[in-house]
């Protein structure tokens, strides 16, 4: 603890909140320090969005303490607990595409004499604060060109040009890609170099590692414990897998770890069958799918492995040869790919996927309406059926099968996506990302669930750009880079990161072995 | 446990609150007009003077849910009654007439269809662009005239005759409801439409044709607002080109007032049977209180931005309220 100051900043004490009915907050006790980076970490509804909301000022509390910086804190409202110095960035991201960088700094504070906009004389300063934490950042680019890590820095720049002392941050790389996400940590090691505190929600224990100084790891409304990052480290003498385990241990309470489980693969038959394809974005992409196989497609956003699920879901155009099951495919839709029995769970799950607004058992029957239709109409009993039968199988946590979609966890909700898939009974999964978003536990869940399904003599395509996914639930691997396949590798539990590694950063020598 | 959150989902539920308007409604003019308004005469003239609106209104709420509007419904209106009154005054049986007008009805539609769902016309510019054209082609073809001379006198049958002592046009208002009614709750078509309208992106995924299913329900749009024609002008025993102005405005009013929602992913066709019934008891009541026209519209829109105020901001924070205490 030496090398930070270890005054408090915060100290939190027997926080309480309670909802109608639901105790989400049961006297949470503990400290952040001053110009730290707290992770704070735990399971969809252990209580950690209540916690950030009520330190932002976006939710009251019940009872409890907090104390800022010696004094009583007790915000009325969001703007004033940023008036105060605390501010939380959200997930969804607070500004307009349409408008430039700079129009979008001075958005709503513009200086203007009877209605026309004056040069604002903060925007030095904006544009300092943005180059000392990112100079790829141009002031008159437009805010629909860059990247949404790009994004979130225009956010960051925007908070703490008004005195922020506490960054709270929700989820930050949810979105983002390997590349992008080290850019963010970069940001956020330099917004720790100016002194200002970070408490840093995440799903993906990694980054407390990479980034984090102390962790507090909340579960059911409680506080489980607050440790400094390199005490753990030092207690697992330095081996990371054994820290992650020990973090997920005190998530969940109980100690699961997670390998790769060989599938059954029939490698006599061949279900997809892909020789050359070629389109805008890929060049030469071929690779064969058995029965009973879990194929990976791993590469960084844009090396071209969402471009080859979009192919074979028949959303783009491309010159070369797919088979499915022997036969030649010519489809040129969505509905042409589910008829030839292949099924996508999109990357994009509250875009594409979802039908937020509608009820959960009104989703499921959505790519196979058949299901429950009675002499051609529908039928609210089979609906019912239905739904039930899946939200008992796949074990999502709804209040019942009438809630709206929107209201679920991330996890639940592809549960969701997986089950409208399910439902349509299809030979081919293709999984865009399946995990993005979503917590160690239903992570779990939702890779034996794709193992169930090759299980049953099909075969599952998992698109990821989470290298521990892909080496935990896929027999083989194709690395996508520049919109080529370079390498097929088989996985084995011998396999590891650096390995995969070195052969992206090698250029991709092709060891096709099977 | 779920007993108690569906009650509480229905009061806090347009349905709900269009209900309790309405009955506010009639309890004012029952009190303001204890003699001419509260009759069963008077009731069913409003349900027969709703009756095109309730028609169009039905099939156009399916549209709504999608996320989709029509414009044209009006000019469609005054342009298959034109069709009608000219087949019929040549010589043609009302039926023959009635199935060119229905045809013509149907040929909007899809040209509507096409051109959002082929072209990607904004709905908005596609039947903005077919109300102009349709309402000049019936003034063309009624030579800017109102079509009502060599009129058989059957023509007013619709208009006119009861079955079984319940007339005609209340039939239809009966039929309407039940027949969108069950396609909103038990077919493809209210389903995927909701569908369509929630999440169009997730629809597409989820291997909908979404294109068919918008233009099939221009098509219905279509052909009620046709069939609409036909009924004014058995009412009123002529093709008028210039009648119907508004009608479309009616329409978009009701649909609302019912607690559809313009973006789609939800709706009622209940709610807009109210609703139009409502836009219609307004009129009816105020002129009964010899309130002058000009003040009747402006009551509408009072009404009308009070009510959709009462959706989006009262009860959708009821709504949240309960919901986000379960969220977390």
């Amino acid at each position: 603890m030496g090398e930070i100051n270890s005054d408090v900043i915060i100290s939190i004490d027997e926080l309480h909140k309670q909802y109608e009915g639901v105790h989400a907050l049961k006297g949470v006790t503990f400290n952040i320090k001053s110009n730290s980076i707290h992770c704070i970490i735990g399971e969809n509804g252990s209580g950690k969005s209540t916690l950030i909301k009520i330190l932002s000022g976006a939710l009251d509390r019940t009872r409890g303490d907090i104390k800022f910086e010696g004094k009583l804190f007790n915000p009325r409202n969001i703007r004033d607990a940023r008036n105060q110095g605390v501010v939380a960035l959200y997930q969804e991201l607070n500004i307009v595409d349409d408008l430039t960088v700079e129009e979008n700094f001075t958005l709503g504070r513009e200086k203007n004499t009877l209605g026309i906009i004056r040069k604002n004389s903060d925007l030095n300063k904006f544009e300092d604060i943005m180059k000392s934490l990112s100079e790829s950042i141009s002031l008159k680019t437009d805010v629909r060109d860059l990247s949404t890590a790009q994004k979130q820095i225009i956010e960051i720049t925007k908070a703490i040009s008004e005195d922020c002392k506490i960054l709270i941050m929700d989820e930050p790389t949810a979105s983002l890609s390997e590349e992008e996400t080290s850019y963010i940590f970069q940001v956020v090691k330099k917004l720790k170099e100016k002194g200002i505190t970070i408490i840093y929600i995440s799903h993906k224990l990694r980054e407390v590692f990479e980034i984090g100084d102390y962790v507090t790891v909340l579960r059911d409304g409680q506080m489980i414990q607050t440790k400094n990052v390199n005490e753990i480290k030092k207690e697992c003498k330095g081996v990371i897998v054994d820290a992650y385990n020990e973090l997920v241990r005190m998530m969940l309470g109980k100690f699961v770890v997670e390998t790769y489980i060989p599938s059954e693969t029939d490698f006599t038959q061949k279900i997809i069958e892909a020789k050359n394809i070629k389109n805008k974005r890929l060049k030469d992409v071929s690779f064969d799918l058995f029965k009973g196989e879990i194929l990976g497609f791993y590469g960084l956003i844009g090396s071209g492995k969402t471009e080859v699920a979009r192919v074979l879901y028949g959303i783009d155009s491309y010159d070369g040869e797919v088979s499915v099951k022997g036969r030649k495919v010519t489809y040129k839709n969505i509905r042409g790919a589910l008829k030839t029995g292949i099924a996508m769970i999109p990357e994009e799950r509250r875009a594409d996927g979802i039908f937020g607004e509608l009820a959960l058992k009104s989703n499921i029957p959505m790519m196979k309406i058949n299901s429950i239709l009675k002499n051609g109409f529908l039928n609210r009993l089979k609906e019912n059926i239905l739904a039930d039968k899946y939200i008992k199988k796949l074990g999502i946590a709804a209040r019942n099968r009438d809630q709206k979609v929107a209201f679920l966890s991330g996890g639940n909700q592809q549960k969701v996506v997986i089950s409208k898939c399910l439902n349509c009974e299809s030979d081919i999964l293709l999984m865009d990302e399946p995990t993005r978003g979503v917590d160690v536990g239903a992570k779990r869940e939702i890779h034996e669930i794709v193992r169930d399904f090759v299980k049953q003599g099909k075969g599952a395509i998992v698109f990821s750009s989470e290298l521990p996914e892909i080496l935990h639930l896929c027999d083989r691997m194709v690395i996508m880079h520049e919109g080529k396949a370079i390498s097929i590798i088989k996985n084995s539990r011998q396999l590891d990161a650096d390995k995969i590694t070195k052969i992206i950063a090698s250029g991709g020598v092709v060891n096709y072995d099977s | 446990m779920i007993r108690k959150e569906n009650i509480y989902k229905f009061f806090s539920s347009p349905i709900f609150a269009i209900l309790v308007i309405f009955l506010l409604i009639n309890i004012f003019f029952i009190v303001k007009a204890p003699d001419s308004f509260f009759q069963l005469k008077n009731y069913v003239n409003i349900l027969r003077q709703s009756a095109t609106i309730i028609l169009v209104a039905s099939a156009a709420t399916i549209l709504m849910m999608t996320g989709n509007i029509d414009l044209s419904t009006g000019s469609v209106v005054a342009f298959s009654a034109v069709i009608y009154a000219l087949c019929v005054k040549s010589g043609l049986s009302l039926i023959v007439g009635g199935a060119i007008a229905i045809i013509c009805g149907i040929i909007v539609g899809i040209i509507n269809g096409v051109l959002v769902t082929k072209f990607n016309f904004p709905p908005f510019i596609a039947t903005l662009g077919t109300m102009y054209v349709c309402r000049g082609i019936a003034l063309i073809l009624a030579k800017g005239t109102t079509v009502r001379d060599d009129m058989p006198l059957q023509i007013f049958y619709l208009a006119e005759k009861s079955f079984l002592s319940i007339p005609i046009y209340i039939w239809i208002v009966i039929i309407t409801l039940v027949v969108f009614i069950f396609i909103e709750k038990k077919t493809l078509l209210g389903k995927y439409s909701l569908a369509i309208g929630g999440n169009k992106n997730a629809a597409i995924f989820s291997g909908i044709n979404t294109g068919i299913i918008i233009l099939a329900i221009y098509i219905v749009v279509g052909i009620a607002a046709s069939f609409a024609g036909i009924m004014t002008a058995s009412r009123l025993g002529a093709g008028d080109p210039r009648g119907a102005y508004g009608f479309e405005f009616d329409v978009i009013l009701a649909i609302l007032l019912g607690g559809t929602k313009l973006s789609g992913g939800k709706g009622s066709v209940f709610g807009t049977f109210i609703g139009a019934v409502i836009v219609t008891i307004l009129g009816n009541g105020l002129s009964m209180l010899n309130i002058l026209i000009f003040w009747q519209n402006i009551l509408k829109g009072v009404m009308f931005i009070f009510i959709i105020v009462l959706y989006e901001k009262v009860l959708k924070n009821i709504g949240n309220k309960s919901l986000i205490s379960l969220k977390s």
